[in-house]
């Protein structure tokens, strides 16, 4: 396969990396549940990595966030390990944001966790590595205050985080993609641009 | 009208130092990295799993860590209350507000050893180094451990390593993560041989950082 790589998650329900094989659990478990992704895992972190081609260190993921309820998160993760529980996060429950590292199991914020907001279903939340500098946008911009600079992870895999167990109607993602930030800087813009011509179009 | 003046001044006074204490500013503070589980935030100013200080409720902030020792440094942006309450806790060492002030004779002992205490080296800070020049030494050690332990998954603290432990003397895991580190970093390390201490590989690193800016916050050092 070539990069960017895509999910619309049109699978079966059951276990991601199950029913997608080209998905790996890198953390706890993460489910496909009505054509969208969860977190799949009780009171705990998780994350899932593309598996199918070899990333560049520069590199972004993205998701789009479907359905949003209490406590319970999803959002893109890039650099993801495929040897240790080791990745960037950036995710979302309905009303609190976290920029995140995990490095071998261990949580670390970068900073301030964005607590009490008003989040919104539609949005997309992409992160993105650029050597040292790590970098979470919503909707394509930057979000807040979510950049850093930060060593901790040189490489890996695109992928999502999570954390929680999700049942039927709560938190999910859709429209996952994963590439390389040389890449044309993904179909992302492509998308944003879109939305904006179907914006003006239809006024 | 004079009465208007005057009345118009008693407001001002009145209001004056109530902007200034809600004035926010930006400032640098070296802190504990405190875990609860597995997850870890900067004392006192909470985290995914941890509530921040009442005093620190709201305040805006970003963490670089020294790796998986459990040190960092936060920018934060804080009100003169939350600064007086920040410069008050023991376990907090507080960065001027001026990054271009120099170190003195009279702090540069106390500097040393604040730093030193939170295992970082810092014997080498003089009178007269800049605090943006001894901060980006600090964030060139940071960086470089935060690779370093993302390659082990280890706080070497834990793993009877110290400052003054020779490359000789490391776990062959260690030996290897450093120079995988460094290349990753792209950092030369030709230099490096079996007597070379863990301080003098955090301070060659740092010299070769060159031109890069390390970004924290509101902050480009």
């Amino acid at each position: 396969m070539a990069l960017p790589a895509t999910s619309a998650f049109t699978a079966s329900d059951g276990a991601l990396p199950t029913q997608i094989t080209t998905f790996s659990a890198v953390r706890g478990a993460m489910q496909v549940r009505s054509n969208a992704a969860q977190s799949n895992t009780t009171s705990d972190e998780t994350c899932c990595r593309h598996n199918a081609d070899t990333f560049n260190n520069d590199q972004y993921a993205f998701i789009t966030l479907t359905l949003l309820t209490a406590s319970l998160f999803i959002g893109p993760a890039i650099r993801c390990s495929n040897t240790q529980a080791t990745y960037y996060g950036y995710y979302w429950d309905n009303n609190d944001r976290y920029f995140f590292k995990m490095v071998n199991g261990t949580f670390t914020d970068l900073v301030t966790p964005q607590t009490g907001v008003s989040n919104s279903t539609g949005s997309v939340l992409r992160i993105e590595a650029s050597g040292t500098t790590i970098t979470a946008k919503l909707n394509g911009v930057q979000d807040g205050s979510f950049s850093t600079t930060d060593a901790s992870i040189s490489s890996g895999w695109g992928g999502l985080a999570g954390w929680g167990q999700a049942f039927a109607a709560d938190t999910s993602g859709d429209t996952w993609e994963a590439g390389n930030l040389s890449a044309a800087a993904s179909s992302y813009i492509s998308v944003a641009r879109m939305r904006r011509f179907m914006a003006i179009v239809t006024r | 009208m004079r009465r208007l003046l005057v009345l118009l001044c008693v407001l001002l006074f009145a209001v004056a130092p109530v902007a200034a204490q809600g004035e926010i500013v930006a400032r640098l503070y070296f802190v504990d990295i405190v875990q609860t589980g597995i997850y870890r935030s900067p004392d006192h100013f909470g985290g995914r799993a941890v509530a921040p200080d009442t005093e620190l409720i709201g305040v805006q902030w970003a963490l670089m860590d020294y790796g998986l020792i459990p040190q960092g440094l936060v920018a934060a942006e804080v009100n003169a209350a939350q600064q007086t309450y920040l410069a008050g806790l023991p376990d907090v060492t507080v960065i001027p507000a001026n990054l271009d002030a120099t170190v003195t004779a009279g702090n540069v002992n106390a500097i040393r050893n604040a730093l030193e205490a939170r295992n970082i080296p810092a014997t080498w800070v003089n009178v007269g180094d800049s605090y943006r020049v001894v901060l980006r030494e600090i964030a060139g050690y940071f960086q470089f451990m935060q690779r370093l332990t993302g390659i082990t998954g280890l706080n070497p603290l834990t793993q009877g390593i110290t400052l003054s432990t020779q490359y000789q003397n490391l776990p062959q895991v260690w030996q290897d993560a450093i120079q995988q580190a460094a290349i990753d970093l792209q950092i030369d390390a030709s230099g490096l041989t079996g007597t070379t201490t863990i301080r003098a590989i955090l301070r060659n690193v740092a010299s070769q950082s060159g031109s890069k800016v390390y970004r924290l916050g509101s902050f480009a050092l």
